[in-house]
């Protein structure tokens, strides 16, 4: 009766239907069979008349010790399980966990190695995010419930804890693929750096434009003084035609001074002066006569005007107001020899002009076109 | 233009007063273009570019063109003007340009040709002449003329008429 009675109000409360469901979903199917099997024939054929009457009553205790025997059975399995566990995590993964570590301590380590964050009281979070991991609350309140609980109620509570590692399992798949993103993001870095070695290039090639258009700059600057800098366009006059004569003399110097003199007063920079080929060369091949134009030369630097040179290497046809034709003795050759002279399509030929036709060919006197060009400059600047 | 840079020449064209409305359309003739095409080929190649007339003008309209040829863009007053003439040859003096209104007109243009700054012979130093670079192959040359480029951009009229 005593016995009944302590018994009754476990039946009686909720722990049954806990136990089942939870016992059911740990236990492996063979170790349970087996333990079912086994205390079946045994209760049976011990049964007295007097215990069939109170049959209900002696159905309980045969049932409640095979249950005290399946549990035994399933904590000796788990223990197992839970040694090779620990075993393996000690031996394999240099965990440093103590013999008797229980799970919260497994799940801790492993969470860590996952690279969770685990406090002493239980709070787990990734180091950047915050606490994710939904077992863990739950941990305390079991182990409360605990306190009060048969050692029946202990072992499934022990089951429930070695299910967790699956859940770190899962949370370092979980770790698995977030690696993945990260990869990623090196991926991108690394085009980012391609983007930027390319970028680098062409600033090098920006640089060496700035430094070419720089040293343009300079030169042009070095060459021009103050050139570049000021709006001031300088201004030349062209002299009249038909001052100097065919004999290389000045005709009015005093006409060319006042000339002069108007334009020194106009502001003018400067005056351009033809040198005609039929004036310095008029007569006689290599023989050059010079002595007009330095006259003319020496008058305009009494006014401190500049001078252009222009080597007229053809003629002028305005015959009225002092002409220039070309030399008399290249007249002659082309009398001998139209071709020198540029020819159009209907045969009428420039006599103003030497083509370009003869710029290799020694027909002036034993001189090509382009000689009879460069003689006179040279005595000119020497 | 580029086949003179390395004589280091000045590239002097004429045509310098001539508006397209002013020539006959029997001719089919654009002075106006062909100057803006030549003085811009010169300025791309770094070239001294200067320019001449080639009639006898003595009008404030041939002056006003001469003058916005010289500075396309006029006077920049945040500083040296993008583009200029290195000078400007007149031709030709005679008595006709020495004589009255002429001669006060044409006074008026050289001043206006100086940017109304007093006479400065600094500008266009004299400088002994430099010995030509190494000469160019001819494909160099020719990479001139592809593509064909358009000329600078010119005002239609001058910031400083006569």
């Amino acid at each position: 009766m005593s016995l009944k009675h302590p018994h009754s109000p476990v039946l009686d409360g909720d722990p049954p239907p806990h136990r089942r469901p939870r016992g059911l979903v740990s236990t492996p199917p063979p170790p349970a069979v087996a333990a079912d099997t086994s205390p079946s024939p045994s209760p049976s054929p011990a049964a007295p008349p007097p215990r069939r009457r109170g049959g209900g009553g002696g159905g309980g205790e045969r049932e409640r010790e095979r249950e005290k025997e399946r549990t035994k059975l399933r904590e000796r399995h788990r223990r197992a399980i839970t040694s090779r566990m620990l075993s393996g995590l000690r031996q394999h993964g240099n965990f440093p966990l103590p013999a008797r570590a229980d799970m919260n301590d497994v799940l801790a380590a492993l969470a860590r190695a996952a690279g969770w964050t685990v406090h002493p009281d239980g709070t787990t979070f990734r180091a950047s995010s915050q606490p994710l991991h939904p077992p863990t609350p739950q941990s305390p309140g079991i182990f409360h419930v605990n306190s009060v609980e048969t050692p029946s109620f202990t072992s499934v509570l022990n089951s429930y804890a070695i299910g967790t590692p699956l859940d770190s399992q899962a949370s370092m798949l979980q770790t698995d693929d977030s690696l993945s993103p990260s990869s990623l993001d090196s991926v991108v870095v690394a085009d980012q750096s391609i983007k930027n070695e390319k970028y680098g290039n062409s600033d090098s090639v920006s640089s060496l434009n700035c430094l070419e258009n720089h040293q343009l700059t300079r030169a042009s600057a070095a060459l021009a003084g103050d050139y570049t800098r000021t709006p001031y366009i300088p201004v030349y006059a062209s002299l009249p035609m038909g001052i100097i004569n065919s004999h290389c003399q000045l005709i009015d110097p005093e006409g060319i001074r006042a000339e002069l003199m108007h334009l020194k007063s106009l502001n003018v920079d400067g005056v351009i002066v033809d040198c005609w080929w039929g004036i310095v060369e008029a007569w006689i091949p290599h023989k050059y006569e010079w002595s007009g134009y330095r006259d003319l030369f020496g008058i305009i630097k009494e006014f401190k005007l500049k001078v252009q040179a222009v080597l007229s290497f053809h003629g002028s046809g305005e015959t009225g107001s002092g002409g220039v034709s070309l030399p008399k003795w290249v007249m002659e050759i082309a009398q001998e020899n139209q071709d020198v002279f540029f020819t159009d399509r209907e045969g009428r030929r420039n006599m103003e002009c030497l083509s370009w036709g003869i710029d290799k060919e020694r027909v002036l006197r034993g001189r090509t076109g382009i000689e009879v060009l460069g003689h006179p400059w040279r005595i000119l600047i020497s | 233009a580029r086949m003179l840079t390395r004589h280091r020449a000045c590239v002097n064209f004429t045509c310098a007063e001539m508006r397209d409305s002013e020539q006959s359309s029997e001719a089919k003739s654009a002075p106006e273009e062909l100057v803006q095409q030549v003085l811009s080929a010169g300025w791309r190649e770094g070239l001294h570019v200067a320019c001449e007339n080639a009639l006898g003008r003595y009008d404030a309209t041939a002056y006003n063109t001469i003058l916005r040829n010289s500075r396309p863009t006029g006077i920049n007053k945040n500083g040296p003007p993008e583009h200029k003439l290195f000078g400007f040859t007149y031709l030709r003096l005679s008595d006709e340009l020495l004589e009255g209104q002429n001669y006060s007109t044409f006074k008026t243009f050289v001043k206006r040709m100086h940017a109304n700054l007093d006479y400065n012979s600094n500008v266009d130093p004299l400088e002994p002449l430099q010995r030509s670079m190494p000469e160019m192959p001819i494909g160099k040359i020719l990479q001139a003329a592809h593509p064909k480029l358009a000329p600078f951009p010119f005002d239609e009229n001058t910031d400083l008429p006569v």
